[in-house]
């Protein structure tokens, strides 16, 4: 089995010869409509729903973030998120529903199980 | 499949690898290769050294001047992944409805030739109409094209129509034959969720954290929760 971190993509290209700037490799992202991630201070240059992307959300069971963290390595800075107060994670729109849970649906699953077997109209009813 | 939390919580951490193999469906598996140069895709049964699972689609090609393929995966060993279950192979067909055609007063047996013939011993048994109304057991004896019994009663009679859903998985066991709904779940053939009607205990090495029946509508909105169990990060190959 090859060594894990020898599979990474290094992502944009900073040599050089064929130096790629944080822009371009984003609009290469976006294009091919790949998951971006960003750290807290290039995110603010990222307009995700002019490009059709939506925040990647999953719930934190321990409740110390929002749920909308992701870390890894910064698109642009390449920097690792988790020394620049956390990074956000995008998903192009049309992959949302396959890969997470907007929080609203979350909360409404939960709270109609939670409610299922107790309500008069649903014993009533005989679903 | 969908991340549904990362078991000891906190942010989910991402990483960008290349890709061994064409990925054209997002929230599947990804795994280790041995020869390939890159992730690559399991089988519907197989996914030893698997490293996560996508967020996104890649491309693999071996031409020269090709963008190099990547793909994102969510790579944390603690993920707890929730996949639809389907009823078929392929992704999106709904369970098939058990209509118990016997009584039992017991509350221990479901009567109906549409139990199949993958045994299910190890798996649950749902009631989604009737008396015993969203009750759940685990089943513990099989007969093929028959019946199913639990040994554990349903706090009330079972009556004729009442219905069910019977699935291969279960949050309890220990991986040993009987009690083995807890150790796989064999993928669909998008690789994206749940083959729900085959044998307990087949499938992709995983441990089943929870099975989550929707109320509304349970034969197609149905999820089970579970954890890689042959990670690469967690343990080589079982």
């Amino acid at each position: 089995m090859p060594f894990v971190d020898s599979l990474e993509h290094p992502g944009r290209r900073t040599t050089i010869k064929g130096y790629q700037s944080p822009a371009s490799w984003l609009t290469d992202l976006v294009t091919l409509r790949k998951f971006i991630i960003l750290c807290s201070f290039c995110r603010t240059k990222f307009n995700h729903r002019k490009n059709r992307y939506r925040r990647f959300y999953c719930q934190d069971i321990t409740g110390k973030t929002d749920g909308f963290q992701v870390n890894g390595r910064c698109d642009a800075c390449k920097q690792n998120t988790v020394l620049l107060n956390g990074g956000s994670g995008y998903v192009a729109e049309e992959l949302y529903s396959q890969v997470c849970e907007e929080p609203s649906s979350i909360r409404r699953v939960n709270a109609r199980a939670k409610n299922y077997a107790k309500s008069i109209w649903s014993a009533c009813n005989q679903k | 499949m969908i991340l549904a939390y990362p078991m000891s919580g906190g942010a989910e951490n991402v990483r960008k690898f290349k890709v061994g193999i064409s990925f054209t469906v997002a929230g599947v598996p990804a795994i280790m290769s041995a020869t390939l140069p890159g992730v690559v895709l399991p089988s519907t049964t197989v996914a030893a050294d698997a490293i996560g699972v996508t967020t996104d689609t890649g491309t693999y090609s071996t031409t020269q001047g090709d963008a190099e393929g990547l793909v994102s995966v969510m790579w944390r060993p603690d993920n707890v992944y929730k996949a639809l279950m389907s009823g078929a192979a392929a992704a999106g067909t709904a369970l098939v409805k058990l209509v118990n055609t016997a009584v039992d007063t017991a509350g221990l047996t479901v009567t109906d030739a549409d139990v199949g013939t993958a045994d299910m011993d190890g798996g649950t048994l749902i009631c989604i109409k009737g008396a015993n109304l969203s009750q759940s057991r685990v089943v513990t004896t099989f007969t093929s094209g028959a019946s199913v019994a639990v040994t554990v009663p349903f706090l009330n009679d079972i009556a004729i129509n009442d219905e069910f859903i019977l699935i291969p998985y279960a949050d309890v066991g220990t991986g040993a034959a009987g009690a083995d709904g807890n150790s796989a779940v064999q993928l669909t053939s998008d690789l994206a969720g749940a083959n729900a009607v085959i044998a307990s205990g087949t499938g992709i090495n995983v441990v089943v954290v929870e099975v989550v029946v929707d109320p509304d509508d349970p034969t197609t909105k149905s999820y089970v929760l579970f954890k890689l169990a042959d990670h690469v990060y967690d343990i080589d190959t079982i």
